[in-house]
């Protein structure tokens, strides 16, 4: 029985287009790149989510424009009277942080291409590069049962090595490692990354609590984000064995489209109203971008 | 009817191009992990089972087409109803007709009638009919007289071609003939040189191969008289010629052929004054004394001895040189059909035309309609 186990599971990732991943150096470039930019524009939200306690002493990193909405006690008076400009302190936490990175690595995140696995990987290695210049403990989480703790930025080789070594496999996808959150209590920040399909939003949104933010960041394949191919197709969850046979066209691909955006709906709504980020992207969207909006949200 | 029907074998291409075309058409499998999005689709009402897979307008185009060009290509026949045509078809029965080329068993005309009932079938419409001539008499029905498919006792003479140039007309001949042709159909089975038999010369016989002439010695095949009836005279002077001529007289053993029977019948009321009556290989007498003996012996002897030379048929397997010498290729060249105007403004061309139209056009479309 072990052996005939092994021999389907070989043979799905065969079957899958996108099983692995493959990050390099050029790509780690790219997410330290990404980590400066963002800092000298201070895009990312200093708020360890809603009503998050500012435990412990604040450093002051400069200045970044007032966007509406955001609270106002983070203005800096003293800039508007000089300036008569809005500008919001952006300070970083000298100590306590702790990110939590969160990918589905189950079976069907090897579809595409490009793959859902290897933009989950840059998008989760990127935030960890981030994390790490930020002075935080970043926990990586997949939900293949591999995981990487790295509190310095000098740990980047272990971070490709991770991310390399993540498979496209199983069935056990996000919903298993949110139901997995006492590894990760102590998170300020949780990411959960993937095609969030297989789980329902007050799942990932029960996660929301006091002193932590939640981002999640749904990543689909062009196919099926926006699929385009019209004929006879036989749709197949690699995860589950189960297979469905649709003649598609335009109007089945209308109401798929309405279907999608419905349940993307579901998503937003619930993420506004726990504070929460959602947001999904196709795979042609670089990591950068993806990672930029994650931290405006 | 269609001029070429041969043409319907482009509709493979249509098929072709369909077939190739379906492949977009057939299943493809690929991995989701949208799987339950898409059952909530499947299960919506509009979409149960999911849509038609549909041709692109582009191919569908084409494809059409496609088949006008080929119905065009064939040459559509207008069918005239309320009219029928009639073919009349000219047979070469000379002995050259009958000759076989060397290891065949397939004579002259055995391949000239071949040929013209593969080409003429595409001719025929429903209601056509067909006539027979072979220079003397006229038949009808679908098919060539059973009895001119083996050589005639008598040799029957080639037919005067030169007056049977006529629309509707068709030659079935050999080779083709020498005389000048412009409405007759042509259809010439085809001969090689065929070698063998030309002539007797007494007991002898003369063969011909490729312009060789060979002496047989006692080769000439033996030969009979049958006489009945006749009594008398001229009885004598009969088997007199008949040993002359070296014939043997009322022996119907193995292996002899009849040239002349000579017998007795009773004069009916279309005997008139006659005598005697005669036709190739028969003589036929009055009374058992046979003609009157009158005048001079000599010229009676000379005058009935050429008679019955004359009324001698030529032993089978001979044939004069001429009639073994041809040689040609097979040849079919349709020339004028019966009823149709030469003016060349038939019904017929502009359904062509039509089609052809038709063809560009949806090729046209099909080349707008096609995704850039």
């Amino acid at each position: 029985m072990a052996a005939h186990g092994w021999g389907a599971e070989r043979s799905d990732a065969r079957a899958l287009p996108c099983p692995g991943v493959s990050v390099g150096s050029e790509f780690l470039q790219r997410a330290h790149s990404l980590s400066v930019r963002i800092k000298v524009k201070g895009e990312l939200s200093e708020e360890g989510g809603h009503g998050a306690s500012l435990s412990g002493g604040e450093e002051f990193v400069g200045h970044r424009p007032y966007r509406g909405g955001e609270d106002l006690r983070r203005l800096d008076w003293n800039l508007w009277a000089r300036l008569r400009q809005p500008f919001v302190k952006v300070t970083r936490r000298e100590a306590g942080e702790e990110w939590a990175v969160l990918i589905d690595a189950s079976a069907s995140m090897g579809v595409g291409p490009p793959g859902k696995l290897q933009r989950a990987a840059e998008v989760a290695g990127a935030l960890a590069v981030l994390g790490l210049a930020r002075g935080a403990r970043v926990r990586l989480f997949a939900s293949s049962g591999a995981e990487l703790d790295m509190a310095k930025e000098s740990a980047a080789g272990e971070l490709l090595k991770y991310l390399n070594g993540l498979r496209a496999e199983g069935s056990v996808g996000m919903r298993g490692l949110v139901e997995q959150a006492a590894k990760f209590r102590s998170a300020n920040r949780v990411f959960l990354i993937g095609d969030l399909l297989d789980l329902s939003p007050a799942q990932a949104l029960a996660l929301v609590r006091k002193g932590r933010s939640l981002a999640a960041v749904g990543l689909l394949a062009p196919l099926e984000f926006e699929p385009a191919s019209l004929g006879r197709i036989e749709w197949w969850d690699p995860e589950e064995e189960q297979r469905l046979v649709l003649n598609v066209g335009q109007k089945t691909l209308q109401k798929y489209e309405m279907t999608l955006s419905v349940h993307l709906d579901r998503w937003r709504e619930a993420a506004a109203r726990h504070r929460a980020s959602f947001g999904c992207w196709d795979t042609k969207v670089a990591f950068e971008d993806v990672v930029r909006d994650v931290l405006r949200a | 009817m269609w001029q070429r029907p041969w043409a319907f074998w482009a509709f493979l291409l249509p098929v072709l191009v369909l077939l190739l075309a379906r492949s977009p058409l057939r299943t493809h499998r690929v991995a989701t992990g949208a799987l339950n999005l898409w059952r909530r689709v499947e299960e919506s009402a509009h979409a149960a089972g999911g849509e038609r897979p549909k041709l692109p307008p582009a191919l569908l185009f084409l494809v059409i087409g496609l088949f006008f060009g080929v119905l065009s290509l064939a040459g559509p026949r207008e069918l005239s109803r309320g009219t029928s045509r009639t073919w009349q078809i000219v047979v070469d029965r000379s002995s050259a007709a009958y000759l076989t080329s060397i290891g065949s068993e397939r004579s002259r005309l055995d391949a000239a009638l071949a040929l013209l009932e593969s080409r003429l079938s595409a001719e025929l419409r429903s209601g056509d009919s067909l006539r027979w001539f072979d220079g003397s008499e006229w038949l009808g029905g679908p098919e060539v007289p059973s009895s001119w498919i083996s050589a005639p006792r008598v040799a029957v003479s080639a037919p005067r071609w030169e007056e049977l140039d006529l629309p509707g007309v068709i030659w079935v001949c050999p080779i083709e003939p020498e005389s000048e042709r412009s409405a007759a159909t042509l259809c010439a089975g085809g001969a090689e040189v065929s070698p063998g038999a030309v002539a007797l010369d007494g007991q002898d016989r003369l063969d011909w191969n490729r312009g060789d002439l060979r002496r047989v010695i006692g080769g000439a095949p033996q030969r009979t008289v049958m006489m009945s009836g006749v009594d008398g005279r001229f009885a004598d002077f009969v088997t007199l010629w008949a040993e002359e001529r070296g014939l043997l007289l009322n022996d119907s053993g193995g292996g002899t052929q009849e040239v002349l029977r000579v017998s007795v019948e009773s004069p009916g009321e279309d005997w008139g004054a006659e005598a005697w009556k005669s036709r190739p290989g028969l003589l036929l007498l009055s009374s058992a004394e046979g003609p009157a003996l009158g005048g001079d012996p000599a010229q009676f002897a000379l005058t009935w001895s050429e008679l019955l030379d004359t009324l001698c048929l030529p032993p089978t397997g001979f044939s004069p040189v001429w009639a073994r010498s041809l040689s040609g290729d097979e040849a079919w060249d349709l020339g004028e059909l019966p009823g149709q105007r030469s003016d060349g403004s038939s019904q017929d061309q502009s359904w062509g035309a039509w089609m052809a139209l038709l063809a560009c056009g949806f090729v046209a479309a099909a080349l707008i309609a096609a995704p850039r």
